[in-house]
């Protein structure tokens, strides 16, 4: 208890709040701008932490961190272009929000469900702190390729109105994953002597050209963003429906706790969380959801979902970082980099000497999560109005986001190229109803299957799925998928009858829904 | 193209790609066993799917398709797709041999004076590529862009 007032009180120091308040509108810039994500935050960043005192250098790094997937959203909700990789979910019904000219409904029930998240991540972190070794350690190869085989799960259900177009995205995803050198043996394969493809297929050039492209292709007719209303005139953006976005992440709240709880443990997890968390919450909101059909067409659960563990994910990421100093996720190796640097070494040695710090550190996670949130709901309403600009002016200016975004992650023009040709693919995905999503979700996997399958097979044998935590996550996913099939059944009765009300009353059932909320 | 040709397609674009990077693996490349385990099998389920969709495109209703298909918007005579596909393409292009300042720049004042678009909007579009590209990403943040146009590259 004393070490939580310890911490507390090294959070509430002048020079940490100032620095606080200096990060949060740095990460959310990093966030805002596409291609750029936390870990070039961070690697930008961490130079300047030099000479700082520990808690300080360290408030720097973690506030501007934390922040990035909360700036994500507002370009992934108005504009259709995942700011970093891991707001690509959100884009599934955020977007269509956005068109139907309801951008700050959904942008403030991402950003208060992000910021809820995010508190959420960090009061597991303080909850887990004393108590991590055992959880953490019982995660082995095993554990971790029935994790990915939950996502894999998910597939199908990103799929959209047709599952199967869904695993069949899904399944180009995870071939196209197997592109370059084999972790577990480095031969490279499928690179056709070209050297870019030794490396195999990067996430930002294809979330970019899956998500962005298509989405400024549709601009280029000279449409805005946001739909207009029948009589022409331009939808208006109010705070009171940024109110009602945030209202409704707290209504929602089992969706919310759900997401970011599950965010957290995927966190938790070496090299599982950060991209496919919220793809996984998303998958597990619509299984969850009583109105599963409305994902992918504006249903405010599906941003709700993907951000509650967007931030939540941080949290998660951050207990086998301190506790162990194995890093959580590729940005966590950043902020080793920033402790080192710092003179300090994560691990059970630093909680043991540190523990005030450690809790000091989840302060500064909830204090970034509420401001940068708070920020970007004041701004939400002058943000919206992004999507009343003409397609032909906005159209150019994306693109330029776009090519910069992909250029600056490798410093290679290989990466811009990659863009229009998954741009291609996105369009034609696009068209014929393939799911983005599940591709991307299924790229992002391949690596984590085949690495741990390969893992668990060497070292525990053929038979490594009897492991009692690997019984109970393959029990989870069967789980899954029959209550999938069931509400599957159920939602088609359900959308017979709403399409019944529909041509009695007139209109869709979404312009229902929104005649209730406004 | 209609829906259920476009739904053939993808499945038969699906179906050579995965079946061709296999045979190519086993049988030019000649990767171990070891190495093909798993693309041979996320290929094979590629493969499968691709040959369910084949014979879906053919079974299910039109209704069907059209309904699982997100048309994009419809513009005047000077937005259609192919137009909106040579413009995408003549941006990659620019960007390389004249640098992202020029090359987007011109660009964009190509694009929208096209599209005929007001002086202020063609000025103001200009200048936030500028800012972007130059001032935020080249100066303030420190990301090493190709400015100059490639003659003048080291």
């Amino acid at each position: 208890m004393s070490d939580l007032l310890n911490g507390l009180m090294s959070f509430a120091r002048w020079d940490v709040l100032l620095v606080l308040l200096a990060a949060v509108p740095v990460g959310l810039v990093f966030g805002v701008l596409p291609g750029l994500g936390g870990l070039v935050a961070l690697s930008v960043l961490l130079p300047l932490v030099y000479g700082m005192e520990p808690i300080v250098g360290l408030a720097f790094l973690l506030a501007s961190y934390a922040v990035v997937s909360t700036g994500g959203s507002v370009t992934a909700i108005l504009l259709g272009i995942p700011g970093s990789p891991s707001n690509a979910a959100t884009i599934i019904d955020g977007y269509v929000l956005s068109r139907r000219g309801r951008a700050g409904y959904a942008l403030g029930a991402a950003l208060s469900s992000s910021a809820l998240g995010g508190v959420i991540g960090a009061v597991v972190l303080f909850a887990l702190l004393p108590i991590v070794r055992p959880v953490v350690m019982s995660f082995g190869s095993p554990e971790t390729f029935f994790l990915a085989l939950l996502g894999i799960s998910y597939l199908a259900m990103l799929g959209g109105g047709s599952p199967i177009k869904g695993l069949a995205a899904g399944a180009l995803g995870l071939f196209l994953g197997t592109f370059g050198y084999q972790s577990t043996t480095g031969v490279p394969r499928f690179w056709m002597e070209i050297d870019y493809l030794l490396d195999g297929f990067r996430l930002i050039p294809l979330a970019l050209g899956m998500f962005a492209i298509p989405e400024i292709v549709d601009l280029m007719s000279g449409r805005s963003i946001a739909a207009k209303r029948p009589d022409g005139r331009q939808m208006e953006i109010t705070h009171k429906q940024v109110w009602l976005g945030a209202r409704a992440s707290v209504i929602r709240k089992w969706v919310l706790i759900r997401s970011s709880v599950l965010g957290v443990f995927l966190g938790l997890i070496p090299g599982v969380g950060s991209e496919t968390a919220p793809f996984v919450t998303y998958g597990a909101a619509k299984q969850a959801s009583k109105r599963p059909y409305q994902f992918g067409k504006g249903s405010i659960e599906g941003v709700i979902g993907p951000e509650g563990s967007n931030n939540a994910k941080d949290g998660g990421a951050l207990v086998p970082t301190l506790a162990f100093g194995v890093p959580g996720s590729s940005a966590m190796v950043l902020l080793i980099g920033g402790f080192l640097l710092l003179g300090l070494q994560p691990g059970p040695k630093f909680l043991e000497d540190n523990m005030d710090m450690a809790y000091g550190l989840a302060f500064v996670l909830v204090g970034a999560n509420l401001i940068g949130a708070l920020v970007l709901l004041l701004l939400a309403k002058h943000l919206a109005k992004i999507t009343l600009l003409p397609g032909h002016m906005l159209a150019p200016i994306l693109l330029t986001l776009v090519v910069v975004g992909a250029y600056s992650t490798n410093n290679n023009f290989g990466d811009v190229l990659f863009v229009f040709i998954f741009g291609a693919v996105g369009i034609a995905m696009k068209a014929y109803g393939f799911s983005r999503p599940a591709l991307l979700l299924g790229f992002v996997l391949a690596p984590l299957l085949e690495t741990y399958l390969y893992i668990s097979l060497n070292t525990y044998g053929n038979w490594f799925f009897l492991r009692p935590i690997c019984l109970v996550l393959a029990l989870f996913i069967v789980a899954g998928a029959v209550m999938a099939t069931i509400k599957s059944h159920k939602a088609r009765k359900e959308i017979k009858a709403e399409k019944a009300i529909q041509q009695e009353e007139g209109g869709t059932p979404y312009d229902m829904q929104a005649r209730k909320l406004f | 193209m209609t829906c259920r040709q476009g739904n053939f397609f993808s499945a038969a674009f699906l179906f050579l790609f995965a079946s061709t990077m296999l045979l190519l693996a086993i049988f030019q490349w000649e990767y171990s066993t070891k190495v093909l385990q798993f693309p041979v099998l996320s290929g094979s389920l590629l493969v499968l799917c691709a040959i369910w969709l084949a014979i879906r495109s053919f079974t299910a209703t039109e209704k069907e398709l059209d309904d699982e298909s997100e048309l994009f918007s419809e513009g005047n005579r000077r937005c259609s797709l192919l137009k909106r596909a040579l413009w995408l393409s003549a941006l990659f292009p620019l960007g390389y041999v004249f640098g992202f300042v020029v090359g987007l720049l011109s660009f964009s004042f190509a694009y929208t004076s096209y599209h005929g678009l007001p002086w202020w909007q063609r000025i103001l579009t200009g200048f936030l590529i500028f800012a972007v590209v130059y001032i935020g990403f080249n100066e303030l943040l420190g990301v090493p862009l190709p400015i100059e146009p490639m003659w003048m590259r080291e």
